[in-house]
């Protein structure tokens, strides 16, 4: 029987398919590389040794992709791949996000114009600040995420002055200004995907980061706060554990570290715990899936900004709204099991 | 499998327990533990631990002022909690009796 290398283990040839089921199925569940990899070195091993295929022994791919991960994932894993926990997560959504921004204005582009464009100097303007409003908003969210509430503000505002003030300046230019003319269209389009897919790219390449260790204790009380509230933890409850530790920690005379770990994973373990911090968690975030997508339809609608496509193009996006109401209600806190 | 690991999985069983003799602060539980012959439980490990139980309405916590500092939460069982503890305690004598007959067996 043929056999392919799939990291340390081997895999027979005719369990290929399911082996890519299993492995898009663990995808993003929290499972740190190493528990992922010894995992699979047991199941490859089995298949060896058993003479069976995969899917006879082990059923669906998806199903035991689900066990799995309830069984292996970790809350460490979570904090250091979520927005919040280090510099590459923060990229990777960077990097996205200046993708769909570069695809959309590319689309846009292609569509209004042929195949050389006049980069109007007020529409250049708009662009930044608007790029600057949502680079502004997920280093915010990723401040935020992190427990330092004080500098996801400072950044927030700071990124919106920076955009109005963009905005302003545009109006104050007003339309007609040329910045180039005559600009290739495929060369505009690289340079619309470029930042995007390089920032992509720097992510994916930087090395798998730790998480901190070094803290004092009333960094560590800081920053356990935040992670708190940042997981919609009520103030007053939040304020309620923070006293609670610092009362053990006078009792016992160890470090807040020693004792706890790392303040945003136990931050993660303690809101999940909490009802009410579940409750508003999934509102906000369903709330969020759900009225991004029906914003965008409406402001497409109203700006007939996709000309002949701009029908389909909303209706897509009224789509992805449903959809993710549904995913939404299929998840509210009030039915399913922790 | 450490016998650490083994108290982790029944760490709410032993809560529950050390709870059903007197109401206990958070590091209370921990030293009660460690009296009893287990090995020390970290913070990080316990207090996830009684949130949850606080959240499923097991126990209840009170802040108590106390003599000689600042004020202390202190855990208490409620009935849920008693009968959750009987219910873990039963499941678990019921593992124990079969592990103990697969022992015998070999």
């Amino acid at each position: 029987m043929g056999v392919v290398a799939v990291g340390a283990s081997m895999w027979p040839v005719g369990d290929r398919e399911w082996v890519a089921r299993y492995r898009t199925s663990m995808a993003d569940r929290n499972v740190p590389a190493l528990a992922l990899e010894e995992r699979e070195r047991e199941l490859a091993g089995t298949v060896r040794e058993m003479k069976l295929s995969a899917a006879e022994l082990f059923g669906d791919a998806e199903e035991l992709a689900s066990e799995d991960a309830a069984e292996l994932a970790t809350v460490e894993e979570e904090v250091r791949t979520s927005l919040g926990g280090g510099l590459q997560p923060a990229l990777k959504e960077v990097g996205g996000m200046l993708v769909g921004l570069g695809v959309v204005a590319s689309l846009v582009a292609i569509i209004r114009s042929g195949w050389s464009i006049d980069i109007d100097t007020a529409l250049v303007l708009v662009g930044a600040s608007l790029l600057v409003a949502f680079l502004g908003w997920v280093i915010a969210r990723a401040l935020f995420s992190s427990g330092r509430s004080a500098a996801a503000v400072a950044a927030g505002v700071g990124a919106g002055a920076v955009a109005v003030a963009g905005i302003a300046c545009a109006a104050k230019v007003g339309a007609g200004h040329v910045a180039a003319s005559d600009v290739p269209l495929p060369l505009l389009v690289v340079g619309l995907l470029v930042p995007g897919i390089a920032t992509l790219v720097i992510a994916d390449r930087m090395p798998q980061q730790e998480l901190r260790e070094n803290w004092d204790d009333s960094q560590w009380l800081r920053r356990f706060r935040g992670g708190l509230r940042a997981r919609l933890v009520p103030a007053v409850t939040a304020r309620g554990h923070v006293a609670e530790i610092e009362q053990t920690l006078a009792a016992g005379g160890m470090s807040a570290y020693s004792e706890f770990g790392h303040p945003l994973i136990l931050a993660h373990e303690v809101a999940r715990a909490d009802r009410t911090a579940r409750r508003r968690f999934w509102a906000m975030s369903t709330i969020a899936a759900v009225g991004t997508p029906l914003c965008l339809a409406v402001l497409v609608m109203a700006n007939q900004s996709w000309g002949m496509v701009t029908i389909p193009v909303a209706v897509a996006f009224f789509l992805m709204a449903a959809g993710a109401f549904l995913v939404g209600w299929d998840r509210r806190p009030w039915t399913t099991q922790r | 499998m450490s016998i650490a690991a083994w108290q982790r999985a029944s760490l709410p069983m032993l809560v529950l327990s050390v709870l059903a003799v007197a109401p206990r602060h958070g590091y209370g539980i921990s030293q009660a533990l460690v009296s009893a012959g287990l090995q020390p439980i970290k913070g990080a490990q316990l207090y996830p631990a009684l949130v949850r139980l606080e959240d499923e309405g097991a126990i209840v916590a009170q802040w108590e002022q106390s003599e000689s500092g600042p004020a202390r939460k202190v855990y208490e069982l409620t009935a849920e909690g008693h009968t959750l503890r009987e219910d873990l305690l039963e499941q678990w004598r019921a593992f124990m009796t079969a592990a103990e007959a697969v022992g015998r067996a070999q």
